[in-house]
């Protein structure tokens, strides 16, 4: 793995989080406990910038969850780590 | 309704739907957010829920653009691309860095948002108003198909109605109108249940047709129920059958009893119907039924003899592509017609079309204009005075954006910074606008005139907001204009250089000051003298004598309709023991019926004199009338000025109404007002004069008993005109009022009457009962509503521009404060001093009060309707505006003034 492919800290307690929220965390309980963790609030754009571009490296993917009435009928995106990601977030 | 609450704020979802690329991803995170949102809602507030989704909105939707833009290229578009990706980037940085200055200066940021924030209120609720009056479309397909069809005179301006025997001429032989209907606003008596009075319209089917409304169940009714009679038919409002009818849909074919009469239901309009009348505007309509076939109050009849009495509104439809003009000449041409073969009634008659939505709007329009201007000359002064307050502040960061350019900042970088600063500062003024148009919109509706239509529609919604963005944008334009300028033109080595070296810039910049300080007392002045024209013509029509009492009467409407009513000697005999049974309560001095009520017109009559013949191509003689009982005039302090009043003796054999040519002529005795006398037997005793009916046969002759002082009757602000007044029996009104002289305070006689009209007949309602203070009240509404808000937005301009004059000139001593101190020290004594500061002022005033001066001669043409009892260049009021504002902008510099007189010359010298 290059220097480059490295995640960043913000990304890298994405990950974290992610593992930590087995079975498929979602964007809102992703943003939830990262905000308890850091003990300030987290911009959901950086959330979501950050779930892309850790999508896009290949080290989370996501399956669609049905839609319910609490989300105005719109579908849910459930994250998990890829085999990869563990590497990487064990770290060097 | 939960559902609704805790919905995401649309706009802000909209935007995110469009910034954030189509797909699963999309919906997913909208998804979450709305789930967050509702989270929030509940556990919190609405409102923290609306901030928190606003916040992530912008966020995510700005990351996305950006991302967006710099993703998506060609290889050669790389560049550019990035470049706009960078200018986005930029923009936040911009933001972050516009929002820490504005920060750090609370003080500062606070006052130029609440300044801009007071004046785009007003703004937004009075374009808010204009919305839903105004621009709304009218609520028919295709409205620009619809005219209004009038009657008038060919020498006159005035206009009337059409007559039943000319509708059907018009309307069999025009090809330009694809239907072509009649109606009248009238009232009527619900029977079943609760006796209620309420709103409806006689109206043809045509009519109905004509707007293209398609009932939301049943069907319209057709020609044939309207003309052959088989049926008395009713289509309701779709209020009134949620309200009476509990929204039962079995109403259709069932029977309900209007004014006494079985009417079969055959449909109901749906929701948004909304029958925009020219006659009972704002009056909220709750069925339409045909026109009577025979009786009250008039029926469709093909008749010549009716060829002279104009009652009928008309509104039509116009055939695909007929343009309204076309269609005026093709009407003129069988009104022409129309005059060859009746010339006795229809020699002066033309037809006289206008567009219905300017007949509906038109003068709403106006005066929402006028108060929209009003508005905008606040918004106006409020940029000014913002304007000034950034100069100002600019000069003290002058050798701050020095030190930035000569470190190698671009001029165009900081001039964009200085740029998103006051966009950011008009974005929160027009936050705050809106909010402040939100809370004082309750209070604002309940101000507005009755007539005016549609006002329960009024509301904030997304256009409002995106005017409100709109006008801040604009806002932060203009007053952000000359501190650019500014920037743009700060010269790094002269603002490096202390003191003398900077003097181009600053004398620019105080020339600039000077501009803005003379544009918002040349506004103000206007203002004021506008304001000052209003309330003093306000104050007029308050001091006008209206003649009648208005502190002791009570009046009422009584519909006497349908039934045995349909005969007229059942509703005099009704009246007669009605009065009788009110006048034997000893709280009541003396109670009467009337047609009609003063300020609020009536029927209007031509009449002949002795010895006068009937010319059908002159000029006729009109006058309003009106029908009473005995005891009218005592009953609404009426002063009788010669002859007698009017007995039961004083009628004819056969009302008006009722005469037929087999009949003989009747002989009536009238009593006429001042206005008639004046007009008719000028100089001449009125009495014993008389009166007769322009048309052959001879059907009445009046003789003129007595001579009463005249009212007005079409307003509190104009003339009384000529009028005549004949009893009750004469035209015996189905729908009149009672009017009713207590002796005690009169709203107490309201269950006394009540009680007396169900001992003759339950079924019949009391309705629309006010006293006579209140039937002027509600007649002046128009005008108290344009003047207290008048007052109100030029409270808030002066106020404003005190505030801008006071800056301005407290910056102004600062900047002296050397000179000034020099002069000290020379000997100059505190009162030259003074002077030396007032004269600047003065001299802002000279050139602010010949502009103001201006603008008020070319502006009155905007107020002229409303200007009462005096000239709109009266030059004592004129003086007063002047004086005023004079006064004003002095005071506000006397502080400075005094200021400047108390520099020390020491310190002053010593801080150069």
């Amino acid at each position: 793995m290059t220097a480059r492919e490295i995640p960043g800290e913000f990304d890298r307690r994405v990950l974290v989080t992610i593992q930590q929220l087995e079975g498929g965390a979602y964007a809102p309980d992703i943003a939830q406990e990262l905000e308890r963790d850091a003990g300030k609030t987290v911009s959901r754009g950086a959330l979501y910038t950050a779930l892309d571009r850790l999508e896009e490296r290949g080290l989370v993917r996501w399956r669609i969850e049905d839609a319910t009435e609490e989300r105005g009928g719109l579908p849910k995106r459930r994250f998990e780590i890829t085999e990869t990601t563990v590497e990487t977030v064990a770290g060097p | 309704m939960q559902g609704r609450k805790t919905r995401p704020p649309r706009l802000a979802s909209a935007l995110l739907r469009l910034f954030l690329p189509e797909g699963l991803v999309r919906d997913s995170i909208l998804g979450d957010l709305w789930e967050e949102h509702r989270n929030l809602v509940i556990g919190s507030s609405r409102l923290r829920g609306w901030l928190w989704y606003w916040r992530q909105a912008i966020d995510l939707g700005s990351r996305s653009a950006a991302r967006r833009l710099s993703s998506r290229r060609s290889p050669r578009e790389t560049d550019q691309r990035k470049g706009f990706g960078v200018l986005l980037d930029h923009l936040r940085q911009d933001l972050r860095f516009a929002a820490r200055q504005l920060l750090g200066r609370p003080v500062f940021t606070l006052l130029v948002v609440a300044t801009l924030a007071i004046a785009i209120g007003p703004n937004v609720a009075i374009f808010s108003i204009f919305k839903a009056v105004v621009l709304e479309p009218l609520p028919y397909p295709e409205s620009d198909r619809l005219v209004h069809v009038w009657r008038t005179d060919v020498a006159s301006r005035s206009r009337y109605g059409l007559t039943s025997p000319n509708y059907w001429d018009y309307r069999e032989q025009n090809s330009s109108f694809e239907e072509l209907g009649v109606y009248n606003p009238y009232v009527f008596n619900i029977g079943d249940g609760e006796p209620v009075l309420v709103s409806g319209v006689l109206c043809s089917a045509s009519l109905l047709r004509a707007l293209g409304v398609a009932p939301q169940i049943g069907r319209l009714y057709t020609d044939a129920e309207e003309l052959d009679g088989s049926g008395r038919v009713v289509i309701l409002s779709h209020d009134m059958w949620q309200d009476r009818y509990g929204g039962d849909p079995e109403i259709i074919g069932n029977q309900i009893s209007l004014s006494g009469e079985k009417h079969e239901v055959v449909g109901v309009m749906p929701e948004d119907f909304v029958f925009l009348s020219v006659w009972s505007r704002g009056s909220s309509f709750q069925l339409w039924t045909p026109y009577p076939i025979q009786g009250y109050p008039g029926t469709l009849t093909r008749d010549n003899s009716a060829r002279g009495g104009s009652w009928l509104l008309s509104v039509g439809r116009l055939a695909p592509g007929v343009e309204w003009r076309a269609a005026q000449e093709e009407m003129r041409g069988i009104a022409s017609n129309l005059a060859e073969l009746y010339p006795e009634t229809n020699a002066r008659t033309q037809v006289w079309l206008q567009p219905f939505v300017i007949e509906v709007f038109g003068s709403a329009a106006g005066r929402l204009l006028l108060l929209g201007c009003t508005v905008g000359f606040v918004l106006l002064i409020a940029c000014a005075n913002v304007a000034s307050m950034l100069l100002a502040r600019a000069a003290g960061r002058q050798s701050e954006v020095a030190v930035r350019l000569a470190l190698g900042s671009a001029k165009w970088r900081m001039v964009r910074q200085l740029l998103t600063e006051n966009l950011l500062l008009a974005m929160l003024a027009g936050g705050t606008g809106v909010l402040m148009a939100v809370w004082s919109l309750d209070a604002l509706k309940g101000l507005l005139p009755p007539d005016l239509p549609r006002v329960d529609s009024v509301a904030i919604d997304g256009t409002i907001l995106a005017f409100a963005l709109a006008l801040s944008l604009f806002t932060a334009l203009v007053f952000g204009l000359a501190p650019a300028r500014n920037a743009a033109r700060t010269n790094v080595v002269d603002a490096l250089k202390e003191g003398g070296g900077a003097k181009s810039g600053v004398k620019k910049r105080n020339a600039t000051l000077r501009r803005l300080a003379i544009a918002q007392l040349a506004i103000a002045l206007m203002m004021t003298n506008g304001a000052v024209f209003l309330f003093r013509s306000l104050q007029n029509v308050l001091t006008t004598p209206q003649i009648f009492d208005t502190e002791q009467v009570l009046t009422a409407h009584v519909l006497l309709a349908g039934g045995e009513y349909e005969d007229p000697a059942t509703r005099i005999v009704f009246w007669e023991q009605l009065l009788e049974r009110i006048d034997a309560h000893p709280d009541v001095e003396r109670a009467a019926v009337t047609a009609q009520l003063p300020l609020e017109t009536g029927t209007y009559e031509f009449y002949l004199l002795e010895g006068e013949t009937f010319d059908p191509s002159g000029q006729k003689r009109g006058a309003w009338r009106n029908f009473i009982s005995p005891g009218y005039f005592e009953a609404m302090g009426i002063p009788m000025l010669a002859g007698r009043i009017l007995t039961e003796a004083d009628g004819g054999e056969v009302s008006i109404p009722d005469w037929r040519p087999e009949s003989p002529t009747q002989e009536w005795k009238v009593v006429v007002n001042r206005a008639m006398a004046e007009r008719a037997w000028p100089g001449e005793n009125p009495i014993g004069k008389r009166l007769y009916n322009i048309e052959t046969p001879r059907r009445w002759i009046a003789e003129v008993v007595g001579l009463v002082e005249g009212i007005r009757q079409t307003g509190p602000e104009r003339r009384s005109t000529p009028e005549i007044y004949w009893l009750y029996d004469a035209n015996p009104f189905a729908g009149a009022y009672l009017v009713a002289r207590s002796r005690v305070d009169p709203v107490s006689l309201v269950e006394t009457i009540r009680g007396e009209l169900a001992v003759l007949d339950r079924d019949i309602p009391l309705s629309n009962i006010r006293t006579m203070g209140t039937v002027l009240d509600s007649s002046l509404r128009g005008r108290y509503f344009i003047t207290v808000l008048t007052g109100l937005f030029t409270a808030i301009a002066v106020l404003l521009s005190m505030a801008g004059t006071y800056g301005i000139m407290s910056y102004n001593v600062a900047q002296r404060t050397h000179e000034i101190g020099v002069r000290g020290a020379m000997g100059a004594s505190r009162r030259s001093l003074l002077g030396l500061v007032l004269r600047q002022t003065l001299r802002m005033l000279l050139f602010g009060v010949g502009i103001g001066l201006v603008l008020i001669v070319n502006g009155t043409f905007l107020a002229r309707g409303l200007v009462y009892g005096i000239s709109p260049f009266d030059p004592f009021h004129i003086a007063a505006a002047v004086g005023f504002v004079v006064t004003v902008a002095l005071l506000a510099s006397l502080r400075p003034a005094l200021k400047a007189t108390r520099i020390d010359p020491i310190t002053a010298l010593r801080t150069e």
